[in-house]
């Protein structure tokens, strides 16, 4: 597991080398890159080197180019979103690196001990990912013909048609919840430290730190009253009732150093303790493992936050909208780690 | 704030006077001193609108004490915090219509503990002790929020309020206390805290008995020099 001081850029000769021997190979192959083009690219792409060691460095692939600089090959906003997908779950399994530092692999952690900055990662969208790679001499042509390279692409998971079993009546799993008949989501929580959801939560599958290393870390809500943990509903009612609002913040140090937002609460992640039951929750680090900005998420069940919400989780590949209806909230979650552009999203019911 | 800057000019006031006192009176037993110190401190608070939250005050922490004895003491401190959030949120209706919103709020807070400290073990044989110690928290925030949702481009104001109250939290805790020359210590301090006035305990504190904690490290400085 790599330090947080090898994990970012750090101008040290092991560092370069991990790189460089198996990107000097492949490019001086594929591309025949002068000199001038290597340096350059050697300079960027040591962001991202010193955290795979330990592991294998793959060879860049062809795939590589093709999806984050050749991008007019894609035919169409659909092809270039499968690429797009392909090319950040390929990173993410180590099958080869990103020469731009900003996707990295799932085995790159980065230390997290809350008390000072972390290091960051470049991040750039799709338009600034290519214009860098071609400045690189990754790819030739006009950027302006590169159309296609335009096109942004997106993951979006939400609460919608999830979660609506009722586990205690399975014969007749539309049952109306105990309490929350209209099905709104009752509570949000962390799921994180490969734990499993608690018991009666779901999943929304879109991982938190995508394409930018650390722990798999997603939101999961249920629907249930009666399986809610950690929250007002354990016999307190001021807050209790469907969630209003969902947010997420960014700060430079760890969640002990600052105050929540006013009207909300920790979406709490279960931390472990199991022999300690009312003391197993902790403000889960949004981008625990991957560096960055400490981001953590909040959520709010006052009235006057509006009607009850929906959650939803949107990742891709620039600044992007949701889809109609939805509203994209807070921070991106991967705010100084690289990776894909994640937000909370939200729909008033 | 200037309320709160008067707190601290008082307690700055109150330890100089005491000093004087003390300095003219140098044969008695007690010993004044005083704490500069790095923290935090988290306290659950309850504002009037049924609304609870977590503050974080730091990152300096000024508290005079008074020592009775070499092992009973009686310190007060004072500690300022403020935060501000603003967060956006963009996007469309289900018709395509744009929407968004803006949500603020700013705190202000100083907490003022008062606590009770015990010396454990025998102090006046040894350069580094042990403390408890145990006593009341006296909160005030102040809290400002906003909201303003804006449908196609038309803002539209959804609350704008301001409130602010006193709360009270018992805090304990263990403080080391290490001697590095006749006057000065290096002390820090690690607690617990719990407000008995936030009831939504384990939304808020993420723990059943809503506790919060503190730690502070710093330097102490007794007016009248350690034999």
């Amino acid at each position: 597991m790599a330090s947080t001081a090898s994990a970012f850029p750090v101008l040290h000769e092991r560092n370069l080398l991990c790189l460089i021997h198996p990107l000097h190979s492949y490019m001086l192959h594929q591309f025949s890159l002068s000199a001038r083009h290597f340096a350059l690219l050697a300079s960027c792409a040591l962001i991202s080197c010193s955290k795979e060691e330990g592991a294998p460095v793959a060879q860049p692939s062809p795939d590589v180019i093709s999806i984050s600089a050749a991008a007019p090959r894609a035919a169409t906003s659909a092809d270039f979103a499968t690429s797009w997908n392909a090319f950040v779950d390929r990173v993410s399994k180590g099958e080869f690196s990103d020469p731009l530092g900003q996707y990295v692999s799932k085995n790159t952690y980065v230390a997290n001990d809350g008390y000072k900055e972390r290091p960051t990662r470049p991040k750039y969208t799709q338009e600034e990912r290519d214009a860098r790679l071609r400045t690189l001499g990754f790819v030739s042509g006009d950027a302006n013909s590169n159309t296609a390279a335009k096109s942004y692409s997106y993951q979006f998971e939400s609460s919608e048609g999830r979660g609506m079993n009722n586990l205690f009546t399975p014969a007749y799993p539309s049952t109306p919840f105990p309490g929350n008949e209209q099905g709104y989501v009752w509570d949000l929580k962390i799921v994180k430290d490969g734990r499993s959801p608690l018991q009666g939560y779901t999943i929304i599958p879109v991982d938190l730190n995508r394409g930018a290393g650390g722990q798999y870390i997603y939101l999961s809500f249920t629907r249930d009253p009666r399986f809610i943990q950690n929250a007002s509903d354990e016999g307190e009612n001021l807050q209790s009732g469907p969630v209003r609002g969902i947010t997420s913040v960014n700060q430079r140090i760890g969640a002990g150093f600052t105050s929540y937002p006013a009207n909300y609460t920790p979406t709490w992640a279960e931390w472990g303790c199991d022999s300690f039951p009312g003391f197993c929750f902790k403000e889960g680090d949004l981008n625990d493992g991957a560096g960055g900005r400490f981001i953590y998420g909040y959520q709010s069940k006052l009235e006057n936050q509006g009607g009850p919400i929906e959650v939803g989780v949107l990742s891709g590949n620039g600044n992007i909208s949701p889809p109609y209806g939805w509203q994209k909230v807070g921070v991106d979650l991967n705010d100084g780690a690289g990776g894909a552009y994640i937000w909370f999203c939200f729909k008033r019911r | 704030m200037k309320q709160y800057a008067t707190a601290v000019g008082l307690m700055i006031s109150l330890g100089v006077s005491i000093g004087n006192s003390q300095a003219q009176t140098s044969s008695s037993k007690g010993q004044l001193y005083a704490n500069l110190q790095l923290t935090n401190q988290r306290y659950a608070f309850s504002y009037p609108a049924n609304t609870s939250t977590v503050l974080a005050l730091n990152p300096g922490c000024l508290a005079v004490g008074y020592a009775f004895t070499p092992k009973i003491a009686l310190q007060v401190g004072a500690v300022l915090g403020r935060s501000e959030h603003e967060f956006e949120s963009s996007g469309t209706t289900t018709a395509g219509v744009p929407v968004g919103s803006v949500t603020w709020d700013k705190t202000k807070s100083v907490a003022l503990p008062l606590l009770a400290r015990y010396t454990l073990g025998r102090p006046e044989s040894k350069r580094f002790n042990l403390d408890v110690f145990l006593g009341p928290v006296f909160i005030h925030s102040k809290l400002e929020t906003r909201k303003t949702e804006t449908l196609d481009g038309v803002p539209e104001e959804k609350y704008n309020t301001s409130q602010n109250a006193w709360n009270t939290a018992l805090s304990g805790g263990l403080g080391g206390r290490y001697a590095i020359g006749k006057h000065l210590q290096i002390v820090g301090d690690v607690a617990l805290n719990k407000n008995s006035q936030v009831t939504q305990k384990l939304s808020v504190t993420g723990n059943k008995a809503g506790l919060t904690s503190s730690i502070a490290l710093g330097l102490q400085y007794r007016f009248r020099a350690n034999n």
